[in-house]
């Protein structure tokens, strides 16, 4: 992405412009999904009566929570309309919709939206980690959300590859088939749905969780604003889910209560809320950067130190870990501001390289945390905008600073070399000329002590000898004095010092120096001196140096008349060049008349010259220095550990807790529950009478006792005959007692018990079913004194009915509808009876109770084999 | 001076060839049996201890650091050769120097300057006084430490000729010697020497070459 601009940066963001028309036609096209979805199933032929009912404060909640996804896919396309993450929005949401799709009367479109709604699950995950770019960063997110979606299919294919028949499990009479199923297998079917359960709780959810927190843990502080609202709520909401899931999937009295009541209700409905929120207060949240480009151009106009620029940038976009790196000169790679270079991160899920240019030509790199790009896009490319002349501007400065370093070093190493040369020219004369001199000088004395009428020209010529000695001494004093390389500075001065013509007091420590510092020191002393003897008419002078701070600090000081010219001729100009040249100083105060001070400061340490011998790359980059570097150098990238302290941490530990305790908890209340107490304590007992004088007709053929209670309804009977049994063809077989797969429902077991122990009733059960969760016993029934062969056999479903349209236990008969059951207590016998009702007529418990009242007489003749029962 | 029968036998050390060699011959020349040369320090002990000279005319500055090997030298001949005479020559004016060599016990002890010894004259007449027994401070030297001004120093107050006496018992001289030097009286010199040692304050010594140590160690304070 470039920041291309021909003019000066702009004073923040151009304001981008709403994608209105986009926005219309998807809102057209959620609200079409949504009404559509609503309206559907009432219009479909399918009727599946075990939709939950609706109450008015559960539509409100649902209609809210379609208000609030709306404005949050808007928000969202309005921010990005070219990014993912709408489109992952809509169709996270479409797929809670799909559910719609199982009233069309087909059975493929049944089964595979079957599929298509478990799936919506993975979505909401791929949705959740996404965010806020649209995309999942890393293998973790994409390993998590992969779980996710194949757990869903797994469920949806565990049902449709294992259920025989739909109907207990939600679908109406006259429904599609399973046109999938491969091998009707209940139990299988029971054991995969728990096992999926079980690893969807204990796998995919906490995975979730700590996909979460790992992008919170890696996210710079810009970014982390806003992930926080969703890795604050999400774990509640997911554990309030899982809390109420559980409390009715296991009965547990005290959650089931708690969620039936107001309180739980609402929290009921605002749960799925937080998701939603969650997302729209994290892109909210990154709007108010924007401010913080406005701040920057302030802050930049202000002028930034040399080697600040990077600090600023990272205030500016929240981003502490960011780096400034630009071209090398060299061409190839990066550099930071300090020369160093610097490799550009490749591959890395959390580092994003923004290039800023102008005309082509690369100014510098920005690296930073993506998240900045995709929570406020554009962002980087506005504070770049802004920071366009300062990264020029420092990066003139580097090469500025570049230059003068190798200019500084390369005067360094000319007044080494000189000094070194100076030395060798000393040495030289001291080991070569002087000694020659001296030994000639020797050999002519001799010479002249030998040859008498030679002596006095040997005198002479000795004489001549001398002076040229005494030159070649001064001569190489002046170069460099050999009582300095041998003495040291003290004794150098001393020697000055007696030959200076005035009282000089000396007060040098007596330690050696370096021997650059140690030749500096002396000619400043000397040529000082020289002047003091020359123009200061002093009486005195004293001569002092001190180490201290890493530089030795010599000073020269005479009570002589003052108003000495400093620096401009005489050799202090050269002294002060040599001085500047190591990074020293030299100062003269001389007020006229009141004496002069001579001050040298000499660094004792060198400031990172390089030696002679080392070669200096031309690369001015590489060698430029910016101390402020070294301060960013030092700033710890914010990828530490989450602090333990932070709320967000404490509040997703608790929920994680909440999570896990409610999972542990779960575990051993799969136990018996001992069922005791007489069957009456469970079955509420229905009164059915039918009013005298109505209608009774007994229908021989389907041994159906109509009775007519209305005009207009009909409410029939079935009743086992006895004397209507073929003794010859008995189709009644008593069934296996099934294995016991969880215990019954409270309720169903002692109905169960109550009527094995009925006389006359043979009941057999033998099978099992799970209808809405609930575990339906299959029973096979038959009314009837003969054991062998009772008559009659019909099979129904007992369960607990808890809607609110039963109101105790229900039973099923396969070809009819739900129907409550009644149980009757005539006379000392108990007759089970099968109520159905007529095609328009649907009664409510309610009705039945207060309407009707039957009484039943049994055959007159009871066979003698029949036992009367005991009350 | 010396009549054959009294030559004075010398040991050369110095690492420097060319002036070494010359020295020697400048040496033989003026009547001095030079009897060995050395180039370091143990060469010059050991030398010393086997041709047991009457001066060794030794070099300040020797290996291996050519500083002052020449000094440890020479305390180390006079420790245990107590009678062997020891003329150090050095470079340039190191007024420490001398008075370290001549603190502990300055009779037999000299230290000249090496452009000292071109002439001739000077260079026998140091080696002479030191055979005696005398001490020897190079006149440089003197003049050196002569020449430092303090401020309000009792030395503004000898006469010229006092000053000029005052530097000839510096470098060693007797008073005979003085007195030749100047052509004055001895009585004349004493009187001076005299006033010279109170008007300084010092006390005054019957023996040249402590007279030497106490004017060395006055003159650099």
């Amino acid at each position: 992405m470039s920041a291309h601009a021909a003019i000066a940066p702009a004073a923040g963001v151009q304001a981008r412009r709403l994608p209105v028309g986009r926005m219309v036609v998807v809102t057209l096209a959620y609200l079409a999904i949504i009404v559509g979805a609503a309206v559907y199933p009432f219009v479909s032929p399918l009727h599946d009566e075990w939709f939950p009912p609706v109450s008015p404060l559960e539509k409100f909640g649902d209609a809210l929570l379609g208000v609030v996804w709306l404005v949050v896919l808007l928000v969202s396309l309005a921010r990005q309309p070219h990014g993912r993450l709408w489109k992952l929005i809509f169709v996270a949401f479409t797929a809670q919709r799909i559910g719609t799709l199982m009233f069309v009367p087909n059975s493929l479109v049944w089964s595979l939206a079957r599929i298509a709604e478990q799936v919506g699950v993975g979505v909401f995950a791929q949705l959740l980690l996404a965010f806020p770019s649209g995309y999942l960063r890393d293998r973790f997110d994409r390993v998590v959300v992969g779980l996710a979606y194949s757990l869903g299919v797994v469920w949806a294919l565990n049902e449709l590859l294992f259920v025989g028949d739909w109907r207990p499990i939600g679908c109406n009479p006259d429904c599609v088939r399973n046109v999938f199923v491969v091998l009707p297998n209940e139990e299988l079917y029971n054991w995969l749905r728990n096992a999926i359960a079980v690893a969807f709780s204990l796998v995919v959810l906490p995975l979730l969780i700590a996909a979460l927190w790992r992008h919170w843990h890696l996210a710079a502080p810009a970014a982390r604003r806003t992930l926080l609202p969703l890795v604050v709520g999400v774990p509640v909401w997911i554990a309030v889910g899982v809390a109420e899931i559980l409390s009715r999937e296991l009965d547990l009295a005290p959650g089931v209560s708690f969620f039936d009541s107001p309180s739980g209700r609402a929290i009921h409905l605002i749960a799925p809320l937080i998701f939603p929120i969650g997302l729209l207060v994290g892109m909210l949240r990154a709007r108010w950067s924007r401010g913080r480009v406005a701040s920057l151009v302030v802050e930049l106009g202000r002028g930034v130190p040399v080697g600040g620029l990077r600090d600023v940038l990272a205030r500016a976009l929240d981003d502490p870990s960011l780096e400034l790196a630009f071209a090398a000169p060299s061409g190839s790679g990066f550099v930071d501001a300090s020369g160093q270079p610097l490799e550009l991160p490749v591959g890395d899920a959390y580092r994003t390289v923004t290039r800023l240019e102008r005309e082509d030509e690369l100014l510098g790199v920005l690296i930073h945390d993506p998240a900045i790009e995709a929570e406020d896009p554009g962002l980087v490319e506005a504070v770049g905008n802004a920071a366009r002349l300062a990264l020029e501007n420092e990066r003139l400065a580097a090469e500025v600073r570049s230059q003068l370093e190798e200019v500084r070093a390369s005067r360094a190493r000319i007044v080494e070399a000189a000094d070194v040369e100076r030395r060798r020219v000393e040495r030289d004369l001291h080991d070569g000329a002087q000694q020659r001199l001296v030994a000639l000088a020797l050999r002519l004395q001799v010479a002249s002590k030998s040859t008498p009428e030679a002596a006095a020209l040997l005198e002479e010529a000795t004489g001549e000898l001398q002076t040229a000695i005494g030159e070649v001494r001064g001569l190489a004093r002046g170069v460099h004095p050999t009582i300095l390389t041998e003495a040291g500075l003290r004794a150098a001065v001393d020697a000055l010092a007696e030959r200076t013509p005035l009282p000089v007091t000396v007060d040098i420590p007596e330690r050696r120096f370096d021997p650059t510092v140690e030749a500096t020191a002396y000619f400043v002393v000397a040529e000082a001196l020289t002047n003091v003897a020359r123009y200061a008419e002093a009486t005195e002078a004293e001569v002092a140096a001190l180490a201290e701070d890493g530089r030795l600090v010599v000073t020269v000081e005479d009570d002589g008349r003052g108003g000495a010219d400093p620096i401009a001729g005489s050799g202090l100009r050269g002294l002060a060049d040599r001085l500047a040249a190591m990074e020293g100083r030299l100062t003269i105060t001389s007020p006229e008349g009141g004496g002069t001070i001579l001050r040298a400061e000499i660094p004792l340490v060198a400031p990172d010259s390089p030696t002679i011998s080392a070669p200096v790359s031309a690369d001015p980059l590489a060698l430029a220095r910016v101390r402020a570097v070294s301060e960013a150098r030092a700033l710890s990238r914010p990828r530490g550990r989450m602090r333990l302290s932070s709320p967000a941490f404490l509040i997703m530990a608790v929920a994680t807790a909440i999570l896990i305790v409610a999972l542990a908890a779960a575990m051993p209340i799969f136990e018996a529950r001992p069922v005791s107490g007489r069957a009456d304590d469970f079955i509420r007992p229905f009164d059915y009478i039918i009013p005298a004088g109505s209608n009774v007709r007994l229908d021989r053929h389907t041994d159906d006792l109509q009775v007519f209670i209305s005009p207009g309804n009909k409410l029939g009977l079935s009743v086992w005959a006895v004397d209507d049994v073929l003794v010859d063809h008995c189709p009644w077989q008593p069934g296996e007692p099934p294995g016991p797969v969880r215990p019954l429902q409270p309720g169903v077991d002692g109905l169960l018990a109550y009527l094995q122990s009925v006389d006359g009733l043979h009941v057999s059960p033998t099978g099992y079913m799970f209808i809405d969760r609930r575990q339906a016993v299959r029973i096979d029934l038959a009314v009837g004194t003969d054991v062998v062969c009772p008559a009659g056999p019909r099979w129904l479903y007992l369960w607990r009915d808890t809607s609110p349209r039963g109101d105790g236990v229900a039973m099923q008969v396969p070809g009819d509808g739900w129907l409550p059951l009644a149980v009757l207590d005539v006379d000392g016998q108990t007759i089970v009876f099968e109520l159905w009702g007529g095609e328009d007529w649907a009664p409510t418990g309610r009705e039945l109770v207060d309407s009707i009242r039957f009484l039943y007489q049994p055959p007159a003749n009871p066979s003698p084999a029949s036992p009367t029962r005991t009350p | 001076m010396s009549a054959p029968d009294q030559q004075i036998r010398i040991v050369l050390a110095d690492d420097a060839v060319l002036l070494r060699e010359a020295l020697a011959a400048a040496l033989a020349a003026s009547g001095f049996e030079v009897v060995g040369q050395a180039v370091d320090v143990p060469g010059l002990l050991a030398l010393v201890d086997r041709a047991l000279p009457d001066v060794a005319v030794v070099d300040v500055r020797m290996p291996p650091t050519h500083t002052t090997e020449g000094l440890e030298a020479a305390r180390r001949i006079r420790a245990d050769h107590p009678t062997i005479a020891i003329l150090v020559l050095s470079q340039y004016v190191e007024t420490r120097y001398a008075v370290d060599l001549i603190r502990d016990d300055p009779a037999g002890v000299g230290y000249l300057l090496k452009q000292r010894v071109m002439k001739l004259d000077d260079l026998s007449d140091a080696v002479r006084r030191v055979a005696a027994g005398g001490s020897v401070i190079d006149p440089e030297v003197v003049a050196r430490l002569l020449g430092r001004r303090r401020s309000h120093s009792p030395l503004d107050e000898l006469t010229q000729r006092e000053r000029e006496i005052l530097a000839l018992m510096a470098e060693g001289r007797s008073n005979a010697a003085i007195a030749e030097r100047l052509t004055l009286e001895l009585r004349t010199v004493e009187g001076h020497v005299r006033t010279i040692f109170s008007k300084l304050g010092l006390e005054p010594t019957t023996e040249d070459h402590r007279r030497v140590l106490a004017v060395l160690a006055y003159l650099r304070g």
